[in-house]
Formats: C-alpha cells, structure tokens, sequence
C-alpha cells in the first residue's frame, strides 16, 4: 500500500469513529454540573473530526503536487493495487478469535494444544515444519502453562468438558 | 536519604526477590535478543506473573526484565547484525564490522561493561533528581498535572511517528477507549453499549498485550503468505571468544569522555517523554562521531560507536523512570507497562509514594541497581545459552507467546471478556499498525486520558468553569507553552520535509 493511500485510508476510518462517537455523546446521562461527563468526549471526538479531516486534506493536496512531476510513484501505485487476499493472515485471525470464544466450553487443556499446533504449522517456513516436534512443542507447553498458572497463581483456566 | 536507601536494599535482600530479578534480567535479555520481540513485550508478558506477588517483588521483577530487555539487543547487533531491540540500531554500525575482524568477543564485551555503566550511570541521577522532583511536585494541582499530561501526550503523538496528525489521532483513540465505563467525578456511566463487563471500563492489561504483542503474530502471518517461503532463521555466528572484559585499561580510559557523554544523552533523552532508548542510541553515536578526532573511523568496527550506542540506551532506563516515578506519567511504552505493575498493587505512582511509599520507591533504586549487576554476570556467563537460544524460530515463539497472553489476561480478573478484548486490541492495533499509525500513543492516550479528564474537570470545578489558571498558573502555564512549541516544531520539521521530498521528486 502506497503511503498516501495509507493515510487517506485510516483518516475515512477515524472520522467516520468521531462522527459516530460525537453523536453518542448526546445520549450521555446528563448531569446538573455545567461541565458533565460529556464534556471531554465532545472535545476529544471534535479533535479526532478535525485531525482526519486535515489529514484527508493533506492526502489530496500533497497528491496534486507529486502526481504532476512523478510517473514513477504512478506505476508503484498500480504495481501496489494488486493487492493480494492474505489468506494465512485471514486464517490466524479467524483460529485466535476461535479460540477465545471457544475456550470457555471446550477447555484449555484440549483447544490449546489443537490451536498451538495449527499456529505453529501454518507459520512455519515453508519445508522447514517437522510435525513430531510441534505436536511435542505444542503439547509440553499446553502442560507447563496449565502448571504454572493453575499451581503457582491459582488461576482457574477453564477445564470445559473435562470438567 | 541514606537510611531510606538502606531500608530499601534490605526490602529486596530477600532471596524471594533476588531469585525474581535474576529471573527478570535472565527472561529480559532472552526477549531482548530475539530480534521481533521487544523489552516492552517481555515486560508486558511478565505483568500478569505480579497479580500475586508482594508490591517490592512484582516491580523488581518488571524492571529487571526492562534492565535485560534494554541490554540483551545488542547480542543479536553484533552477532546477527540485526538489532535486536530499536535501541540497539547503533551498535551494529560497528559491532558488526568489528566482528567481520574477528572481534566478535571483544565488541560484545565492551557493549555489556558499557551497558553496565549507562545503566548505573542513570540509576545515579535518577536517585539524585527524583527525589527532589517529587518534593516540588507534591505542590501540583489539577491543572499543573492536567498541563503535565497534555505535554507528554503531544510529545509521544508528534515523536513516535513521522506525522503530528496521525500520532495525534493514535492518542486520541487510546483516550476514548478509556471513556467506556464510568466517568470521572460525575460518576455517570457512559459508552458501554449495554455491555455489562464494560461498566468497569477496559482493564489496562489487555490493551497493553493486546497493541504490543499481538501485531506481531499477525505481522508473520501476514510475511508468510505474501511471500509464501520466509527464510530460513538467520546464521547465528558463534565465532566469538571473550577473554576478560575484551579490552584494556587503556582503552577505557581512552571511552571515559564518550562514556559520561553518552550516558548524559541516554539519560536526558529518557526523562523527556516521547522518546526513549530507540532515539537515544542514535543520537549519542552521532554525537560522539562529531566530537571525535578522527569521525571516518566511526562504522569501520572501532569500539567508540559500540560504547557510545550502549551506554546511551541503557541510561535511557534511569531517565524514563524519573517521570513515571515523581509524577505517575510514564513517557515511553515499557514505563506505561510498569506503571501497570504498580496500579495492579493499588499503588499511584507520584510525588506522594516518596512520603507513603518511601521504601517501596527505594527498593525499586535498589532492585535496579542489583538488576544492572546481574546482567553483566549473566551476559558475561552465560553468552553461550543466549546465543543457543536466538536460533529459537520466531514462529515457534510467538505461537507459544499467544498463549501466554490469553492466560495472562484472563488471570487478572478470570475473565473471558478481557481476552476477547486484548484480540480486538491487537486486531485494531495490527490494522492502525499497517496504515502506518503509532501504537505508543494508543498506550500512553489510554493511561493519561483519565489523568487528564479528572484534572481537567477537578480543576475546573475549583475554578468555576474558568480556564484561566491554565495561564496564570506558572508551572501550568509553562508546559501549555512547551506544548504549543512541540506541535509548532514538530510540524514545522513535517513541512520542511515534504518540501524536500516533493522537490526531490521533481
């Protein structure tokens, strides 16, 4: 992604969030003080508006200036517009979500182990992935964690179906 | 003083204590070293460990592994060639042709004394100046503070990042996140969502495992699939020999200059908030290159670079904790990450734990100092172990990591809601991360937001509403100016550099 497009990109999204979060300030519990507990928000997301605003800004006149003198950012843009889908990225994502939503039901000791493994594998370079040694990696640690924490800090993971 | 100094050094002389910052100092220069893992992210993995320790024990802890953390970066600097934390991208200047020479050793062996005495170094000023810093700031009111806070957040939002806008804007969204639950003073509840877990607002842990050690994994995930096939982890040189120190008497006294120098920088640069021991390196090898006699010198593998790079960012350490300590406002992101190891203790760092907490503040002096000790025994002796353990594959790592953060979380308060958001924190971390905006402010907005708003709104009731004080406040009126100065220079320094680069393009 060109470094522009980087900025006009996150200035749309932070706007977009300070003109969400300044309408929600009106639905803040009034209170008899003059200066309420809506009175830093509305600054803060008046701020957030202003600044993506002038980034927004940034983004088009700086464009104007280069766009007339430069081909070769041009062809970089376009070589950058093939922007592919990072499937491995979308998957970890979609597994770590996974994990923490299933966690609780499941258990610690029999998703840990499964979601180690699958980290693991699909990280690794590429022919460098010895299975036996991530099934033991992803074990041990699944056990050593359980140990410390559950032993040495008293902290209830969940045990889910193994009750 | 000298009584306070030594009831502090008693309260740490417990062999429960020592074995903890032998262990942080050990578990930091292992996170150090590994290039993609920084000293904020072990000192973070390490906050969850606390919860149960004795106030003394989990912050010796917490600054032993920022002491290694800070240190262990240059390991990988000259054996590797990559630093292994920002703060050591100076060393490889000259670690790295000193050891294409054959000076592997010797280059390793001046970074770890030097490191040692930047370390100690700033641990001197810092015991000298905090103390005395926290007896004019016990003064402060409302709108000193709220004026204090303002600066550093400008500082950190125009510092961390090429932009003043976007580091700004990263700031603003770490103060918002803190808005959810309970206001300050009003006490009205607001920005909830009807989410009963988000009365009590987002607990500090999560965000802070969530924005600096999630983006990481992601960060892999995503090299992978562009490129399909990472290479293979680097070469580890292990072609290094240390005979004593690896160098000679003469030779330090020759660095004396440079050393105090560049311990100067490292400190300095510290205090200020926004920039830490990332910038410090860079600046005092700079420095020391100006003021050599002979400056061709500097990148060829002489050891003046590998001194004036290590003393600087281990003295950055002793800075940073000044303002974390004497005002409770952390300037960098391992400072905002220990000031979490202190309000999970339901201690407020600020001027007033010199007079409740005196010992406490002491022993963290003295928990430093033994920290700084162990690392050059522990670099010294045990070289060879970090050295093994750099080969350790990243992707192994950080999967293993991962799950140390989901128990670490759900520790604090066993629940499940904190985890879910320290993967949306690190989700909207990685994505802000991609458009090229600054984490450090999210941090530092989330952790001063409330300081500010409570100020502000304190200060304002005491005031009528009026803004005045803000200016007629001396101490409150200087930091508004220092701000506005910050945003003039920074943006300033902004304009003059696409004027640069537009003009280059034509």
């Amino acid at each position: 992604m060109l470094e522009r497009n980087k900025n006009l990109i996150g200035a749309l999204l932070f706007l977009v969030f300070g003109i969400l979060g300044y309408v929600s300030t009106f639905s803040f519990p009034q209170s008899v003080a003059k200066i309420g507990p809506d009175f830093v928000p509305k600054i803060v997301f008046g701020l957030t508006i202003i600044l993506s605003i002038m980034l927004i800004v940034g983004h088009y006149s700086s464009r104007k200036k280069i766009a007339s003198s430069q081909d070769k950012n041009a062809e970089e843009a376009r070589r950058e517009v093939k922007f592919k889908p990072n499937i491995i990225l979308l998957i970890v994502v979609v597994l770590l979500f996974a994990y923490v939503l299933l966690l609780e039901s499941i258990g610690f000791m029999i998703l840990t182990p499964i979601l180690l493994f699958a980290l693991i594998t699909l990280l690794s370079p590429e022919g460098e992935n010895k299975y036996l040694r991530t099934a033991v990696i992803s074990l041990v640690t699944t056990f050593a964690v359980y140990y410390v924490f559950r032993v040495f800090f008293n902290v209830m993971i969940s045990n889910g179906i193994l009750g | 003083m000298l009584d306070m100094l030594i009831a502090g050094f008693l309260s740490v002389l417990t062999v429960e204590t020592m074995f903890l910052i032998f262990v942080g100092v050990f578990a930091g220069i292992i996170f150090g070293s590994i290039p993609g893992i920084s000293a904020t992210m072990g000192v973070t993995l390490f906050l969850p460990l606390t919860y149960g320790m004795e106030p003394i024990g989990g912050l010796a802890l917490l600054c032993a592994v920022y002491i290694g953390g800070v240190s262990g970066g240059l390991i990988s600097a000259v054996l590797l060639n990559i630093p292994g934390t920002p703060a050591s991208i100076a060393t490889t200047f000259d670690g790295h042709p000193m050891r294409q020479k054959g000076e592997a050793g010797k280059a390793l062996g001046i970074g770890i004394v030097y490191s040692f005495l930047g370390g100690i170094f700033s641990l001197i000023i810092l015991m000298l100046v905090a103390p005395s810093l926290a007896r004019i700031a016990v003064q402060f009111g409302p709108f000193e503070y709220c004026a204090i806070a303002l600066f550093s957040l400008t500082m950190v939002s125009g510092l961390s990042s090429g932009s003043l806008v976007k580091g700004l804007l990263a700031c603003l969204l770490g103060i918002t996140a803190a808005f959810a639950g309970i206001a300050p003073v009003s006490a009205a509840t607001r920005l909830t969502f009807g989410i009963p877990n988000l009365v009590g607002g987002f607990s500090t842990l999560p965000v802070l495992i969530g924005l600096f050690a999630l983006p990481q994994i992601f960060e892999l995930a995503e090299k992978k699939s562009r490129k399909g096939n990472l290479a293979s982890s680097a070469e580890v040189f292990t072609d290094y020999n240390i005979k004593g120190f690896g160098f000679t008497m003469k030779e330090f006294k020759s660095q004396m200059g440079n050393m105090l120098q560049s311990s100067f920088i490292g400190t300095a640069i510290g205090i200020l908030p926004g920039i830490g021991g990332g910038v410090s390196n860079m600046f005092a090898y700079g420095m020391a290159q100006k003021r050599s006699k002979n400056p061709e010198k500097f990148g060829t593998g002489i050891i003046d670079g590998i001194v004036a790079s290590e003393s600087a960012n281990n003295a950055t350490t002793g800075g940073a904790l000044v303002p974390l300590l004497t005002l409770g406002i952390p300037g960098d992101s391992t400072t905002a990450v220990i000031l979490a190891g202190f309000t999970i203790h339901n201690i407020t760092p600020g001027p007033n734990l010199f007079n409740t907490d005196g010992v406490l503040v002491y022993g963290i002096f003295a928990a430093l100092f033994i920290a700084n000790i162990f690392m050059i025994i522990q670099e010294f002796m045990g070289l060879r172990l970090f050295v093994k353990l750099l080969s350790i594959p990243q992707h192994i790592m950080l999967s293993v990591v991962f799950i140390f953060c989901v128990v670490g979380t759900f520790a604090l308060n066993n629940s499940m809601f904190d985890v879910l958001s320290m993967v949306i924190f690190g989700v909207v971390g990685y994505i802000l991360q991609k458009l090229a905006f600054p984490l450090t402010p999210i941090v530092l907005g989330f952790i001063l937001g409330p300081l500010v708003e409570t100020n502000l709104l304190r200060g304002l009731g005491l005031s009528d509403g009026s803004f005045r004080p803000f200016i007629t406040e001396p101490i409150a009126a200087a930091f508004i100016i220092f701000t506005v100065l910050t945003i003039a220079f920074t943006t300033k320094h902004e304009v003059f550099k696409k004027q640069k680069v537009v003009e280059v393009s034509k």
